[in-house]
């Protein structure tokens, strides 16, 4: 049994509206083998993002962690300090790759100058950054930018987006981190430019053994890159399961109906839709909240919140069908 | 007769602004956004353009609709031109002819409730006969798509993506359209709200015998949507076929590459082990010579590099621009 790298346990956050709280995650347990690509997915609103950045201390100051625990290499991350945090762990150990590569560098410095930041702090001041130049250009031209020397002096602009999210793949990369946090790195980017960074990313997590929790509503990528899939819905996770067997067997009715949703290239039939919409959190019906949109439901799911189970070795749902 | 014909459409954009630029007096510079493309649709036909950004696809959707005059070419709605339009026929072509634009919520002005939105273009259009019949339209119109009468008296800020998505193809049928434009329609949806509006689209075609000019960069939903395919690279038209073939049988290697970084999830696949295209769309600017993908081709031989293939008949109803076929 390979160890755990990433271990959340019960975990609450809410984020103040008008006074009060909303909780937008609830109840979430999750656990990340080293070396293991977990993809988390679910649509818009259902809270995926919010727990990378839980991960990563990256909330905004209206959000707080109401209960659970986040251990990271057997350490509780919630405990530390800010200090300690950013001087051990975000950056070094974690590292994060953001949705908007365009919003992520600074347009004012060049390319170099921003990759050199990185390896400074990572030689803790040690080195001058004449020194480290040479380490920069391996780097860009590791994640392939043809003609590295030239374009180490050329500004973000000057890049196209597949370039700039490879540059912010090179320096999440650069301190060797233990887990990379991609935020849907690839939805801005065309479809043969997004294969191209999703190879460059698998390839190095094979050389690093990184690794990932990534986030994404897209499941056809998710299939290509993932070992395991957690199915976000409403800021609860509903079910866990390996890549290929969620796709073949899925046991959750809202994974069911999403897998059925997507216009697939072998099927030209009417395509299945789920009735209703995401609710808003603070708006988020009593029981099972997929309940209303859920074809199965029956009375036990109006009343009862149904906790993630194991079902199978390694394939967990929150469903009550599981008990009947 | 073709209901849409699209003859050699070029258009260029002239890039000499700034004034280093001029100062330098290098003379404009043709970014040739589309170039020399042709197309028929069908009536009833659902043609998609399918392509990379910067290939051009939106550029042709605009010209289609006279939205930005072309550089040079024609395009023929029910066999007349339509840059020839007097101005009583071009307002009849502005009612016959629709667009669904990209962003489901900025094409809404805020300001405006559902109602208003949706019935501007029968004001415009001078097709009212007293404000009790108004409201019954715009319900009937709402029903269409799938809204209840409550939302005629929303704020766009108070719709979620899918519903604002349905307002505006609300708008969109409001004067009885033959032709609709989409660009993009389901970008930026989730994936359950884009399967319901998909198959909206789709029952609004069979009911009134719409025909469809489908921009789109998601290969699945052209599947599901179009019958015919057009594939476009750097202003140009490779590929263009029924859907079955492309799907099946294409033959330009652009489009095989295109295709092949299609993501199922039916079968087992990785990123590691798929082939993947290497580089990226170049400027159009400054074009490669010959075939603009022979730099990007695994296939490219000499023939490539000097001289620019034709777009010429690889079978019936089938054509490509690439040398290896011609």
């Amino acid at each position: 049994m390979p160890d755990k790298i990433l271990k959340i346990n019960n975990l609450a956050v809410e984020y103040k509206n008008k006074g009060s709280y909303l909780r937008v995650l609830e109840d979430i347990n999750l656990e990340l083998d080293s070396g293991e690509i977990l993809a988390l997915v679910g649509e818009s609103g259902s809270g995926k993002s919010t727990l990378g950045k839980t991960i990563l201390r990256l909330l905004p100051d209206s959000a707080r962690i109401k209960k659970g625990s986040i251990f990271f290499k057997g350490k509780d991350i919630c405990n530390l300090s800010e200090k300690d945090f950013n001087d051990q762990i975000r950056g070094q150990e974690m590292a994060m790759v953001i949705q908007n590569p365009q919003n992520a560098l600074n347009p004012v410095f060049k390319i170099g100058t921003q990759i050199l930041d990185v390896l400074y702090f990572k030689s803790k001041k040690q080195k001058s950054r004449k020194e480290l130049k040479k380490e920069a250009v391996q780097i860009l031209k590791k994640v392939g930018i043809s003609d590295p020397e030239y374009r180490f002096n050329e500004y973000p602009h000057q890049f196209s987006g597949g370039m700039k999210q490879r540059v912010m793949l090179a320096m999440a990369f650069i301190s060797n981190p233990s887990l990379l946090i991609a935020d849907e790195p690839t939805t801005a980017l065309d479809l043969t430019v997004e294969a191209q960074i999703l190879n460059l990313l698998s390839n190095l997590v094979d050389e690093y053994k990184t690794s990932i929790l990534y986030i994404s509503h897209d499941l056809g990528v998710v299939a290509g890159l993932s070992d395991r899939i957690a199915v976000m819905y409403a800021g609860g996770i509903v079910e866990v399961a390996q890549t290929r067997e969620l796709f073949d067997q899925p046991n959750h009715p809202y994974t069911e109906a999403l897998l059925k949703c997507l216009p697939d290239y072998q099927q030209t039939e009417e395509l299945q839709t789920i009735p209703g919409e995401v609710p808003d959190p603070g708006n988020y019906p009593e029981g099972c909240k997929f309940h209303p949109r859920c074809s199965y439901s029956f009375d036990r799911c109006r009343q009862e919140v149904p906790l993630l189970k194991e079902i199978e070795p390694n394939h967990f749902s929150a469903c009550f069908l599981n008990d009947r | 007769m073709a209901l849409v014909e699209v003859k050699n459409l070029k258009k260029y954009f002239v890039n000499n602004d700034g004034l280093l630029y001029k100062l330098a007096n290098k003379g404009p510079i043709n970014v040739k956004a589309v170039d020399d493309v042709s197309f028929k649709i069908e009536k009833e036909d659902t043609l998609a353009v399918v392509g990379e950004s910067g290939c051009g696809k939106t550029t042709v959707a605009r010209s289609v609709l006279r939205l930005i005059e072309p550089t040079a070419g024609e395009i023929l709605y029910k066999g007349k031109s339509i840059n020839d339009f007097n101005k009583k026929e071009l307002k009849n072509f502005r009612s016959d002819a629709q667009m669904i634009l990209q962003d489901p919520r900025s094409s809404l002005n805020p300001r405006f409730i559902v109602e208003e939105i949706v019935s501007e273009p029968l004001y415009i259009h001078d097709q009212i006969d007293d404000d009790y019949n108004l409201l019954d339209r715009v319900w009937e119109l709402l029903d269409m798509v799938g809204l209840a009468k409550r939302y005629s008296e929303l704020f766009p800020h108070e719709l979620s993506g899918g519903q604002a998505r349905r307002v505006g193809i609300a708008r969109a049928l409001a004067l009885q359209p033959e032709f609709i434009v989409c660009d993009e329609p389901t970008s930026g949806l989730d994936i359950s709200i884009m399967s319901a509006i998909l198959n909206l689209m789709k029952k609004l075609q069979q009911e009134y015998q719409l025909t469809y000019l489908w921009i789109s960069h998601n290969l699945h939903e052209v599947r599901y949507i179009s019958n015919k395919v057009a594939v476009m690279y750097l202003g140009k038209i490779v590929e263009i076929t029924d859907t079955d073939t492309i799907f099946n049988n294409s033959v330009h290697p652009y489009t095989e590459a295109l295709f092949s970084s299609l993501r199922g999830v039916n079968d087992d696949w990785n990123y590691k082990e798929r082939e993947i295209i290497e580089g990226e769309v170049p400027s159009p600017i400054n074009p490669p010579s010959g075939c603009s993908f022979h730099p990007r081709c695994k296939y490219s031989f000499d023939k490539c590099k000097k001289i620019e293939p034709e777009l010429e008949a690889v079978e019936a109803g089938h054509l490509a621009s690439c040398h290896l076929y011609n």
